[in-house]
């Protein structure tokens, strides 16, 4: 009855694609487009997968007056609703990148 | 306590998230399947429009172009797949952190410490499909059972947009009479295998003795065995994806290759390959060579290196080696994958004082971090210029 007690039965069927695999086991705090937005009295996360077209390598954190220029005031509203660090990664998932430049 | 199990499996997936993403799509036979040209001409997935029309996954592009004339081709968009999946995982997320991936679109979910929330299993069934489908535009099929098994085999009785509940008590009226073959784990051979022992249905296999399947089968007879008397206690397991046993590539080429043609592909799979165990930080031992030749015969042949490795070069090399041994080079390939298994996490590496071992690491390490920001495709081996490489390899 061993077999059973362990997970063997589905390992061995359980096709994954190896970019999906990434996607399932990262949070949303391993990727490059989740970002500290800086305020005048709190620092929140937000995601700025959306808007990654504005920026050419994408900031570890950025003052909140910067970004509303950016994106305005409606956009700033979508950044942060997608802030939770622990949510798992979307389909947009891209892994940070090391912290030195290359 | 009887656990509470989900499993929840899209129906006809892939065609399922193009009809959600165009209109137009919907209600009409919609094909996902491989590019012909390039020797990928299978039915990935047909919408149930084109079921209707005997395409199922499998068959081969001509065929179903001839079974369905006025049916939809697509070629399929794994990055979108990819992205509906996260969705769907997440809305099962927000019902139980129990969640366990099976494949891009199945999973199991454990609701037993989440009744008092949601309601009972067969309710969090309906609410999970109602905001799948709201949320996404899919549908799913959900089966409801005590353990995994159950749930998966719940899940398959009634398809599309089913919700079936299998209780043990429901099994022996519900699974016993079924065809051995539809019972999960029992394939092609295994079939054949069991038809010369008379057993036919599941019903059969769970009354045949343990002790005479242990011996013809080993351990999987014993496995077989339970699963006919439904019984499985493995657990719902979120994590279990972070356990990698073997990462490998393999492609099938847009001609035959003969002789020394293939090297080429080895060695852009390896570096695949090599790229992938460094990035999951692993070291593997065991290389493996599969290759296939135009009769779809195969051949699958590996060898244990004296030490981990996660450099293309030493993965090549046992590839090379393993090639030269066992296939003729006037023998066409029509397949060919690479794999390196026996993984253990690198955080312990040997460094070496002679050589030029160091020398390479730091060059694939460098080539990784190029990768890492400019994309897959940013940087590779001259060889690779060459005719006859893959230029489709470096995308994948």
């Amino acid at each position: 009855m061993s077999i059973y007690n362990n997970n063997k039965l589905w390992e061995s069927h359980r096709v994954i694609l190896p970019e999906f695999r990434e996607k399932v086991i990262c949070k949303c705090r391993d990727c490059r487009y989740h970002i500290l937005i800086q305020g005048k009295e709190e620092v929140r996360w937000g995601c700025i997968e959306r808007y990654k077209e504005l920026w050419s390598r994408h900031p570890e954190r950025i003052p909140v007056l910067v970004l509303l220029k950016l994106v305005g005031e409606e956009g700033l509203y979508k950044i942060l609703g997608k802030g939770d660090p622990a949510a798992r990664a979307c389909g947009h998932f891209m892994r940070k990148l090391p912290p030195k430049n290359i | 306590m009887d656990r509470a199990i989900l499993l929840a499996d899209m129906n006809a997936f892939f065609a399922s998230v193009h009809q959600a993403l165009d209109p137009e799509l919907r209600g009409k036979p919609v094909i996902v399947a491989g590019d012909p040209g390039k020797r990928h001409g299978i039915v990935l997935t047909a919408s149930y429009e084109a079921k209707k029309k005997g395409v199922k996954t499998g068959t081969v592009v001509w065929d179903a172009r001839q079974r369905c004339p006025d049916g939809i081709f697509i070629k399929p968009q794994y990055d979108l797949y990819v992205d509906f999946s996260s969705r769907i995982l997440n809305i099962m997320n927000d019902f139980t952190p129990l969640v366990e991936p099976f494949s891009i679109d199945e999973a199991f979910m454990d609701v037993t410490g989440s009744q008092k929330l949601f309601g009972s299993p067969v309710e969090i069934a309906k609410q999970l499909k109602e905001r799948i489908r709201r949320e996404t535009g899919i549908t799913c099929s959900v089966g409801v059972g005590p353990n995994k098994l159950l749930a998966k085999m719940a899940a398959d009785l009634q398809k599309p947009d089913g919700l079936t509940v299998m209780s043990r008590k429901e099994m022996p009226i519900l699974l016993w009479p079924l065809p051995v073959r539809k019972l999960f784990g029992v394939g092609h051979r295994y079939e054949q295998h069991l038809h010369k022992l008379n057993i036919h249905t599941i019903g059969d296999l769970a009354k045949y003795p343990v002790s005479i399947l242990k011996k013809k089968f080993g351990l999987n007879g014993e496995t077989l065995w339970l699963s006919a008397n439904g019984i499985d206690s493995s657990p719902v397991d979120p994590d279990s994806l972070n356990q990698v046993k073997s990462i490998g590539q393999q492609i099938t080429l847009p001609r035959d290759y003969r002789g020394n043609e293939i090297n080429v592909i080895i060695l852009e799979l390896s570096d695949l390959v090599a790229y992938r165990v460094r990035a999951g930080e692993y070291l593997g031992k065991t290389v493996s060579l599969s290759l296939k030749d135009t009769n779809f015969c195969w051949l699958s042949r590996m060898r244990t290196l004296r030490k981990p490795t996660n450099l293309a070069a030493d993965i090549s090399a046992a590839a090379f080696d393993l090639l030269q041994k066992h296939w003729s080079p006037r023998k066409p390939v029509r397949l060919v994958g690479v794999t390196l298994a026996n993984l253990f996490p690198s955080k312990v590496e040997q460094t070496e004082l002679f050589g030029n071992r160091e020398k390479i690491r730091g060059i694939e390490k460098a080539c990784d971090q190029v990768r890492e920001r400019y994309g897959k495709a940013a940087v590779f081996r001259a060889v690779s210029l060459k005719e006859g490489c893959l230029e489709h390899v470096r995308h994948l």
